[in-house]
């Protein structure tokens, strides 16, 4: 089944107020939840094949069980058949040294997410509005 | 549940939360009456002092301090100062445990001062430093053994080369009195002889005859000089002497004699030219005072092989270096054509090679670990300080012993290496001809081997030292980076959760809050509000912790632009206040960029929050012009504070508004305050109550290097 949006995340709170962000506007149905980063490169490699079209947009929490959101970025950019997938970063993480990582590794946005609520609701708007209705992607 | 005197009313000790922080601190707090007597401590005070809390309570502070005129009157200078109004900031002092133990501290003293100005207490805090200082102690021990050994040894050697020199003296005074002897004896004891024009023999005396091996004078009679000399002295005699005597002039020198044997000997002749064409001859046989003059030079050598060895222990060079120069120098001293040093390290069954030298070659294998098997007579080296092969050829043949052979190696001397009776190296030394080392020869090689082996203990020690500092520093880092992945944790694994308690209560307000009452509503929006709060104070808690291992980048820093951008920016927060801003000329200064910036914000952002019941609020930036530092004030209108609480401004968390008016983490000025003692300078507040408050800070000058 196609989704246009996959989100990768291990905090269900965070995943479910995300979700519900979304579901504003009118993304929820579309979106593929993953839990952890091996689940993630198995969804996005191997069985790549079950789906039409690539997803439109990757949100990217950076720290997961089993594989890394860094590790996963790494996967997803440096494939051909990836590369060019819009991947943002949606982190607690202000460190310095995951925005540089994150950047070098070839990540198209950096987000932190927000501990207010209606900030963080706001913020996971945007990031879907723009990359889903305005942006334009080749893959 | 509060024993905080209720004098204070400021939330920053009645409010729960900080006063669980104050009871949880990992640092030790106390509260002492302006009379001396401890009214109040929290609990990881007590514990570092080992008291039950209360057992303190309304004590002397004199009683926390060591007992003895020293403790007491350092305690007493400590006390006098303060209650003469005087902070105390990080004194290093001793202070007494319940058991009777004593701790090294940095003590920290501020007087609270009342409405009047007049000292109501004083609040301490205290560090220990007991552990920085054993180890501190520790190190300057062992630099201080380090330098008496050297000082020790280089005494021991200078007694050793006077008592050389002593000896060098003595033997030349005899050495004088003999010649003056053998003057005296002249006539009979040295040889004589008259010579023809020709230089054939016309006299010779017994002397003369048994000087050069014949045994009776007659032997010589009509013979030439030329039976007397070899080839080459001949030749000497013919074109450098006989000049001279034509001439008339009288010669003397050293010639080598050829003896009727045909062996050589120095000689010392005087030849004087006759009327006719002869000549007459003084000899005398000088081998005993050649011999004299060449046990000089070896001792003069040998104090110059001592005197570099102990150079290599003053400059404290490396192990393999000091052992590279001992064996250079033994070779000027002891014929030998190969040598070696190593350590050896009985209980790891194995040696280290620290120099080779081959015919004078340094080898390259030094440094080498190689096991104990392989050298020559370690084994022997643990029974004998000294052991001498004189024929190779008489000694167990290992595989070892044969290569030795194949290199034309003889004769063999192995020393041992001995500090503390435990052997911690051996030198060997192997010469082409067998039998050859004598017995001065064997003392040199046994001096040259005791000063080594001190000289490597030296050098051991010294890299022990060495090594232990830089333990210590791995330690230091290793402390850090764990304090920064602790930073990393609470960025990441606080937020989380935090979100899920705001993002919930909210759902909760928004979708369901026709379920709830009133009453259910507000403690609702009490978690939503906690929970962001809570938030905030971990941002600027990392904002802090951050300025503490961030990298400094210093560079100039225009004052003015960037408070016009900062001013601009505030105004643009706040579109609801009328701001009045005065911003006067500002000199440039150099520092952090981003640094400065946060500090200034924090500065004017709190003005801006104190001055919210004015209308318009005034908030002026101005430089003190006479200061010689760049020294910048920020004033306002605003709710002003309480001078008797000044003190607290800066700490972390102390906040001297209620929070219902004015909101904040109490972590701002913090802030401000690490900003600017970072680059070297310091920042100070004024103010009256409801009169408005002026922050006044230094920054170092523009061009100045980075503190």
């Amino acid at each position: 089944m196609h989704r246009s949006i996959v989100l990768i995340e291990d905090q269900p709170y965070d995943a479910e107020l995300t979700l519900r962000a979304l579901r504003e506007l009118g993304l929820d149905e579309d979106v593929m939840h993953l839990r952890d980063g091996a689940e993630a490169l198995r969804y996005l490699f191997e069985d790549a094949s079950d789906h039409d079209t690539p997803p439109k947009l990757i949100l990217l929490d950076l720290k997961l069980p089993k594989v890394s959101g860094l590790e996963v970025l790494e996967a997803l950019k440096s494939d051909e058949g990836t590369q060019c997938i819009p991947v943002i970063a949606l982190t607690s993480s202000q460190e310095q040294q995951d925005l540089t990582r994150c950047y070098d590794l070839g990540v198209n946005s950096y987000v932190v997410k927000p501990v207010d609520f209606e900030q963080f609701t706001d913020t996971v708007q945007q990031i879907g509005r723009y990359w889903i209705s305005t942006n334009q992607t080749v893959c | 549940m509060s024993s905080v005197p209720s004098s204070v009313s400021d939330r920053s000790t009645t409010t729960p939360d900080y006063q669980a922080l104050y009871e949880t601190a990992p640092v030790a707090y106390f509260s002492v009456s302006q009379g001396g007597y401890i009214q109040m401590l929290n609990p990881y005070a007590a514990n570092l002092l080992g008291y039950e809390r209360d057992a303190l309570i309304g004590q002397s502070v004199l009683t926390i301090y060591p007992p003895g005129a020293e403790g007491r009157t350092r305690a007493l200078q400590v006390l006098q100062t303060v209650q003469q109004g005087e902070p105390v900031e990080k004194v290093e002092m001793r202070m007494a445990c319940a058991d009777g133990s004593a701790l090294w501290v940095h003590l920290t003293v501020r007087p609270v001062h009342d409405e009047d100005g007049t000292i109501v207490r004083f609040q301490s805090i205290v560090t220990d430093i007991t552990d920085r200082k054993r180890m501190q102690a520790k190190l300057e021990t062992n630099q201080e053994a380090l330098a008496s050994r050297v000082e020790a040894r280089t005494a021991e050697l200078e007694r050793v080369n006077a008592e050389l020199r002593a000896e060098v003296k003595e033997r030349r005074a005899v050495q004088e009195q003999q010649q003056r002897q053998l003057a005296a004896m002249d006539a009979a004891m040295a040889g004589m002889s008259i010579h023809a024009p020709n230089g054939d023999f016309r006299y010779a005396n017994q002397a003369h005859a048994t000087i050069y091996g014949y045994d009776d004078p007659e032997e010589l009679i009509g013979a030439s000089w030329r039976i007397l000399y070899n080839e080459h002295e001949q030749a000497y005699i013919e074109d450098e002497i006989f000049p001279a005597l034509d001439a008339g002039e009288q010669w003397s020198g050293d010639l080598t004699g050829l003896r009727r044997d045909g062996s050589t000997f120095p000689v010392y002749l005087t030849l004087t030219p006759l009327d006719d064409g002869g000549l007459t001859c003084i000899c005398e046989d000088i081998t005993a005072r050649k011999e004299r003059e060449q046990q000089l030079e070896l001792y003069t050598r040998r104090l110059e092989v001592l005197r570099d060895i102990d150079q290599a222990i003053l400059q404290a060079q490396s192990p393999a270096d000091i052992a590279q120069a001992a064996m250079k120098r033994l070779h000027h001293l002891v014929p030998c054509s190969r040598s070696s040093v190593a350590l050896i390290d009985r209980s790891a069954n194995e040696g280290t090679v620290l120099a080779r030298y081959s015919d004078g070659e340094s080898m390259l294998d030094s440094g080498v670990n190689v096991p104990l098997s392989h050298f020559q007579f370690a084994e022997t080296a643990l029974e004998h300080d000294l052991h001498v092969v004189e024929d190779i050829r008489s000694v167990n043949q290992t595989p070892l012993i044969q290569q030795l052979r194949e290199e034309g190696i003889w004769a063999f001397m192995t020393l041992a290496m001995r500090m503390d009776d435990t052997l911690i190296g051996i030198v060997n030394l192997g010469t082409e001809d067998p039998g050859c080392f004598t017995e001065q020869e064997q003392r040199i090689a046994q001096e040259v081997t005791d000063q080594l082996t001190i000289a490597l203990r030296q050098a051991q020690l010294l890299e022990q030292v060495q090594q232990h500092t830089e333990r210590l520093e791995q330690r230091v880092e290793e402390r850090t980076k764990e304090l920064e992945s602790f930073t990393y944790s609470v960025s990441h694994d606080l937020r989380t959760p935090l979100r899920a308690v705001d993002g919930f209560s909210r759902m909760l307000l928004n979708a369901h809050s026709d379920q709830l009452d009133d009453e259910g509503q507000r403690l609702l929006g009490v978690i939503v509000e906690s929970a962001q709060r809570m938030g905030q104070l971990i941002d600027d808690l990392l904002a802090l912790s951050r300025l503490g291992s961030r990298d400094m980048r210093s560079g100039p820093i225009n004052m003015e632009e960037l408070a016009d951008d900062v001013i601009d920016e505030l105004i643009r927060a706040h579109p609801d206040r009328d701001l009045a801003f005065e911003r006067e000329t500002l000199p440039i200064t150099c520092g952090d960029r981003s640094m400065v910036r946060q500090a200034l914000t924090n500065l004017l952002a709190n003005a801006v929050k104190f001055t919210q019941d004015e209308t318009p609020a005034r908030i002026r930036i101005t430089s003190d012009t006479e200061a010689n530092v760049p020294t910048y004030i920020i004033e306002d209108n605003g709710a002003g504070f309480d001078m008797t609480y000044a003190d607290k401004l800066f700490g972390v968390f102390q906040r001297l508004h209620d929070d219902d008016a004015f909101e904040g983490t109490g972590v701002g000025l913090a802030i401000v305050e690490r900003v600017v003692q970072r680059h070297g300078g310091h920042v100070a507040a004024q103010g009256t109550v409801g009169a408005g408050a002026t922050f006044t800070f230094t920054l170092p000058k523009e061009g100045a290097t980075s503190p």
